[in-house]
């Protein structure tokens, strides 16, 4: 699978934080940075990939994007990783770990990803790691 | 709040947090935030054509609360880790009540870290009326002849005109003022009982001398995970 790169704007850092309800100075102010759960912005193109998947006769293996759930999402924060900020892109790169039709009928798919920053006005930061993440997705009968 | 590491005990509950109910607009501020513009969060259409009873929220936005909710309790450069599996949707009108459980202590590479339990549970009203018992029932006696109640709908509806529709509610060994029974919307959109529900009844006033405000609740777990957390000195 490809990789996503996200261009962080400010004010989707701040209209994330709000979305969520947090009131904190440092996510919603103007200067802001990314609360942690803004990962869920960052690494959701990447998790959209999956719908460019196609099997071997080159059809698209995701049928009804519709019918996609997710099925769960785990993220690991690296203890010095930097502050993402306003014009900081950061580069996701998501793997496919597992893919299988359960007995329900389901087809769950396990994606591992690793975001980046890949371009920063603050050099030091370039290349450091933010977020490990681990995501399940379901696509329900008939969607695939 | 500041978290002291001497006062955390294992099993203790940790960081909680409640928000809701839910209204379908957040649904949209989220979408838009967060980027998942998928029509199943906010066109009732296209989420009944996914095979859904109605608009759902995002699995990613009860994980955001979740997120929320460590960084409000450690901060953001405390949160190590977090995650869960998506096991239940979570709808318009829910109250989301967030948990986290202290299962494990420990220190590495001179952090004080502690590993925790978490879970995003769903609670819906069914309804909500007023009942009367004797004023000897203890509550939890109350509560429990509540939560055995049994629901009747009874929808009559002439689409050219005439809507009727009668709700009915009883429970043993308690009277309910059947004209002030008021049902949620929940009660049509979510009646088909999942296994794993768990219904409850909770008093919505105290008690006065034989009469009471009584709520029918179903609490559903969304998301069950883990998180890691150090524990600031």
């Amino acid at each position: 699978m490809k990789g996503t790169t996200f261009k962080v704007k400010k004010k989707d850092l701040t209209a994330f934080a709000k979305s969520i309800g947090v009131t904190q100075e440092q996510y919603i102010g103007d200067d802001p940075i990314a609360h942690p759960s803004f990962a869920n912005a960052y690494v959701f193109p990447a998790l959209w990939k999956i719908t460019d998947a196609k099997d071997p006769d080159g059809a698209p293996v995701i049928k009804n994007p519709l019918k996609i759930l997710h099925g769960g999402q785990a993220y690991r924060f690296p203890k010095d990783a930097p502050p993402i900020k306003d014009e900081d892109k950061i580069k996701t790169v998501p793997k496919i770990k597992n893919i299988e039709v359960k007995a329900n009928g389901m087809l769950v798919i396990d994606i591992e990803a690793e975001s980046t920053i890949e371009k920063s006005s603050d050099e030091s930061k370039i290349g450091k790691k933010v977020c490990e993440s681990e995501i399940g997705v379901v696509v329900m009968p008939g969607g695939f | 709040m500041v978290v002291k590491w001497d006062d955390l005990n294992e099993g203790d509950i940790g960081p909680q947090m409640d928000h809701g109910p839910l209204y379908e607009a957040e649904f949209k501020v989220y979408a838009d935030a967060g980027g998942d513009s998928n029509p199943i969060h906010q066109d009732i259409i296209a989420a009944i054509k996914a095979g859904n009873a109605g608009i759902i929220a995002h699995g990613l936005y009860s994980h955001g609360m979740l997120g929320k909710m460590l960084v409000d309790w450690v901060g953001a450069e405390n949160v190590r880790a977090y995650g869960g599996r998506m096991t239940g949707l979570t709808r318009p009108g829910d109250i989301i009540h967030l948990q986290g459980i202290i299962v494990k202590k420990y220190e590495e590479d001179g952090e004080k870290l502690a590993d925790l339990e978490i879970k995003s549970t769903t609670k819906t009203y069914y309804l909500r009326g007023e009942g009367s018992a004797d004023p000897s029932m203890s509550d939890e006696e109350l509560l429990g002849n509540l939560a055995q109640g049994r629901i009747t709908v009874n929808i009559d509806w002439d689409l050219a005109g005439e809507k009727k529709f009668e709700l009915a509610f009883e429970a043993p060994n308690v009277e309910i003022n059947q004209k002030r029974i008021v049902g949620d919307k929940a009660l049509i959109r979510n009646w088909i009982r999942a296994e794993k529900d768990v219904i409850k009844a909770e008093l919505l006033s105290k008690r006065k001398e034989n009469t009471f405000w009584f709520g029918i609740i179903v609490l559903r777990d969304a998301i069950v995970g883990t998180a890691t957390v150090a524990i600031p000195e």
